[in-house]
């Protein structure tokens, strides 16, 4: 089973696969609407700023907010499409078997890292905030909201390693090579 | 009976915000001084300052967390985690500073302190942030008419924006780090803070007028995890809670030289100060508290008053 | 104690992460979690810890302005401005003798100070002058080396998101201070590198390709590049007069370049600029998912006192402040040889700002020159973003990019030492200015 044979049939890409792109491709959209509503946001405060001499009071929070929704949902794209900065050097230096376990490894360690700081750390920290019932000062919005953005982050990136992780696996050393 | 093992060492964690020049930086430090003579050097404090862990919000989380011992707080960035709070932004709440450190000393300073054990927090001390007046860009303000329709940037919490409205002016909640190109900007008229805060963030430049109405006494509160409090012995409590009243009480006569300090340096640095007739703004500040009347804060209110 | 075997951790899994290739966010993160758990000995807390660090690293307003710079330098790229500069700077250095490799460099200035990144120029500038000057007899190879050693003025050049992330993990430099400070070290370094390519023109007969006088008017190209050039004015000229937050400004910039480029010179289609949104949203979200976890690691050395302690012990090495700034560069260029730039200043920041402080540098000087040499950096192999993206459009590879490349990096080596030493190249600008 060549990397070839699965990307041309589109019908006989395994099931977790297609789930995986119909994931990354809601969720390019919805970077798409926050950066364009980002965009739009800053440039309303100048407006109001200037323009209808009336400064908005919101606009700051609310780019704050978007920011941090676009950036950790296009962590999870941005995983998909192994943009994320790496060295290659020396995993590159590796004969393919080896490569091959440094990557199964490696998956192993973003799925736990999602997992375990962005899934979990991120609701106890919601869950504090729920807690104590923060609010935002000038959206009166609950702070629980913003921090929601790592755990639903979490869940794209463990899956999207995961799925990572049963290619390599299901894959063998002479993908690897091809792969780099 | 049981044989006592070497006396533990013990090693607590503090952090804040302020600049090491500041008077709770100096308080802490002479907490550390005297945890260190009284115990012997068996209970050492360490103290990050200067954000370096984080903002206040964020360091309080940290005790909340259970991560950090200490840490020091505005009571109007702890209103966002304990409601109680609220009542300090209340304007014109205390009838002077003496009336002011009575309460915070008594048993409603106790039960403000302990107000925060429900969401992880317990409060040891209080100490002195002095008391909050308007300063501004264009003109003085002299009686509470000269606020009407002004743009005043206030901190973020609710109970203050609610308090300087009913002074009579609008408004704005703008982060402090932001806060002197607004000013320049014209995005908000004048703001509000302590003598000392007004002269080291430079923003006399802009606003050369100081009106000392003093609407809020906010005070600042040593902060520390309920967790790591349980693991300690009932001696090494007495020895906290003894050496935070001490450091108290020591920073009180800091803050005060400072604020003494600091309204001379404005005067040398050409700003207008003028003390207005505070009757009128209490009148208008009157009218916050009747709103509070029937809610948890508004009973917090009635003792206060009535103390 | 327990200090000293949590930093063990953290250094040895951060390492070990790194050389398996695994993402250098994700191998921040993780070092920092085995490193907390060392010390306070609760896993829970540490994942909590993380967790609080990564958004409040992310939701910063200061760095909004990055998202904002990528994306107008893309409606700058591929709207035809980069095509424009390139015109005009023709007219302007076009006859010297290496005419094409200072045109190169030139415009790499011009268009490193619209957009706030290196691997856009390079991208947008070798993509046009590369091929045009293998066609005028430039070997390959030396085109790329010029290409992608010009392209890191940008960083210097304001604006520069490197600048920003700088002035965030300071902990409250002004960006506009930063803005300014670059101007004069980035345009230091163009100006030696064009020094470089005059030699190295001479010495292999390059560039005898424009003997003939132009005679076409000069007005044309610097009206067709005006508009391009206005918007540094507006930028720099906003935030400077008090008009615009950097943040602001950088949203103002994306709005000029999409009238620009899409209603003026029509070369991006409304079509195109959904992809372009995405193209913005993903190179963002790379780095604040590295500003989240390093934020997270640099409260970690915080609790540690690990700042101090470096600090201590590089001061306790030699008094000598000349020799302790050397060893911070020398150090610097080493950790740029293998990191990329975004997460060698977060990382590095916390730990050597405190001492230069404590030496009595000038912070703003301080971050030019980091800035300075990590930009260097870039154009190392074996990790340098400038350098690969200048090997992809120049069709070479870094074994035949390096020879022609090593007089570039003397000139490189000579502008950072003379930034390193001299602090009025970065202070005197934002001082007339008032920024400090
Ligand atoms: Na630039
Ligand atoms: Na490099």
């Amino acid at each position: 089973m060549t990397s070839e044979a699965t990307e041309a049939g589109g019908a006989r890409r395994p099931w977790h696969r297609r789930l995986r792109d119909a994931l990354v491709a809601t969720l390019e959209r919805t970077v798409i609407v926050l950066m364009l509503v980002l965009v739009l946001d800053v440039l309303w405060q100048v407006l109001s700023r200037y323009v209808l001499r009336a400064p908005s009071s919101w606009t700051d929070e609310l780019a704050v907010f978007l920011m941090t929704w676009t950036a950790l949902l296009g962590a999870a794209v941005a995983y998909a499409r192994r943009a994320h900065l790496g060295l290659d050097y020396f995993a590159g230096k590796l004969p393919a078997r080896h490569r091959r376990r440094a990557a199964l490894f490696t998956s192993a360690v973003v799925f736990l890292f999602a997992v375990g700081a962005m899934i979990v750390g991120g609701i106890r920290i919601v869950h504090l905030n729920i807690l104590t019932g923060q609010q935002s000062a000038a959206l009166a919005m609950p702070m629980s909201w913003l921090y929601l953005a790592l755990p639903v982050s979490g869940c794209f990136i463990a899956l999207f390693a995961a799925e990572e992780w049963a290619e390599l696996r299901a894959g063998t050393d002479e993908d690897a090579e091809e792969g780099s | 009976g049981c044989t006592r093992d070497a006396p533990r060492t013990i090693t607590l964690r503090m952090a804040h915000p302020l600049d090491v020049s500041h008077p709770i930086h100096q308080a802490a430090e002479f907490m550390q001084r005297r945890l260190a003579e009284e115990s012997g050097g068996r209970v050492r404090l360490e103290i990050r300052p200067n954000s370096q862990l984080g903002s206040s919000r964020e360091c309080i989380e940290q005790v909340q967390m259970g991560i950090l011992d200490l840490t020091v707080s505005s009571a109007a960035t702890l209103e966002g985690f304990i409601p109680e709070m609220g009542v300090f932004s209340v304007p014109y709440l205390f009838r002077n500073e003496e009336h002011y450190w009575r309460v915070l000393e008594g048993d409603v300073g106790q039960r403000i302190l302990e107000a925060g054990k429900s969401v992880y927090l317990r409060g040891l001390c209080f100490y002195d942030a002095g008391s909050r007046s308007f300063y501004t860009r264009d003109r003085i303000i002299r009686t509470p008419a000269d606020l009407d329709g002004m743009k005043i940037r206030v901190m973020q919490s609710r109970v203050c924006m609610q308090g300087v409205r009913a002074l009579g002016a609008t408004p704005t909640p703008i982060s402090w780090g932001e806060l002197y190109t607004a000013l320049q900007q014209g995005v908000v008229d004048g703001a509000e803070n302590n003598p000392p805060s007004f002269y080291t963030s430079r923003h006399y430049e802009v606003c050369p007028y100081y009106s000392l109405d003093r609407h809020f006494r906010i005070p600042d509160l040593l902060l520390m995890s309920p967790a790591r409090w349980r693991r300690l012995d009932a001696e090494d409590r007495d020895l906290i809670e003894r050496v935070a009243q001490e450091s108290s009480r020591f920073q009180r006569k800091l803050w005060a030289e400072h604020t003494k300090q600091s309204l001379e340096a404005l005067r040398e640095e050409g700003v207008e100060i003028v003390r207005p007739d505070r009757g009128p703004f209490m009148e208008r500040g009157r009218a916050v508290q009747e709103q509070y009347r029937g809610t948890r804060l508004g009973a917090l209110i009635d003792d206060i008053r009535s103390y | 104690m327990s200090a000293d075997v949590s930093m063990l951790v953290l250094s040895l899994v951060f390492v070990l992460l790194l050389v398996l290739n695994c993402p250098v966010a994700v191998s921040l993160g993780v070092s920092t979690f085995a490193a907390i758990t060392v010390t306070v000995g609760s896993p829970f807390a540490a994942v909590q810890m993380i967790a609080q660090r990564m958004v409040s690293g992310i939701g910063s307003f200061a760095l909004l302005a990055i998202p904002f710079f990528i994306l107008s330098g893309l409606f700058m790229g591929r709207g035809g401005i980069a095509r424009r500069m390139i015109d005009f700077a023709d007219r302007l250095v076009g006859r010297l003798p290496g005419g094409l490799g200072h045109v190169n460099i030139l415009t790499c200035m011009l268009f490193g100070s619209v957009s706030g990144s290196s691997a856009a120029a390079v991208s947008s500038v070798g993509g046009f002058m590369i091929p045009e000057m293998n066609r005028k007899g430039y070997r390959p190879e030396y085109n790329v080396a010029v290409t992608t050693t010009a392209a890191i003025t940008g960083l210097l050049i304001p604006p520069s998101n490197a600048m920003i992330v700088f002035a965030l993990a300071s902990g409250g430099i002004s960006i506009a201070a930063m803005f300014v400070a670059g101007l004069v070290p980035g345009i230091l370094f163009g100006a030696l590198l064009m020094g470089v390519n005059t030699v190295q023109c001479r010495l292999h007969g390059y560039g005898a390709e424009r003997t003939a006088r132009d005679d076409r008017p000069l007005w044309p190209a610097i009206l067709r590049a005006l508009p391009s050039l206005l918007l540094v004015v507006i930028v720099l000229g906003g935030i400077l007069g008090g008009i615009f937050t950097p943040t602001e400004a950088a949203a103002v910039a994306v709005l000029y370049a999409f009238v620009l480029a899409v209603l003026i010179y029509r070369e991006v289609k409304w079509s195109e600029i959904p992809g372009m949104l995405l193209q913005c949203g993903v190179a963002t979200s790379v780095v604040m998912l590295l500003i989240g976890t390093s934020s997270a690691m640099s409260w970690i050395l915080a609790y540690e006192d690990v700042p101090g302690r470096v600090s201590a012990a590089l001061l306790g090495l030699t008094s000598n402040p000349l020799i302790i700034l050397l060893i911070m560069n020398v150090l610097l260029l080493l950790v740029g040889t293998f990191m990329d730039m975004t997460p060698a200043i977060l990382i590095f920041t916390p730990i050597f700002l405190p001492v230069a402080v404590e030496m009595g540098m000038d912070p703003v000087h301080f971050g030019v020159m980091m800035v300075a040499n990590l930009c260097i950096g870039l154009c190392t192999p074996p990790v340098g973003t400038s350098l690969f993206v200048g090997c992809g459009v120049g069709h070479t590879t870094l074994a035949e990019v390096i020879r022609p490349l090593l007089p570039f990096f003397a000139a490189m080596i000579a502008a950072l030492l003379l930034t390193a030493y001299i602090p009025q190249i970065s202070l005197w600008l934002p001082t007339l200015f008032g920024l400090r």
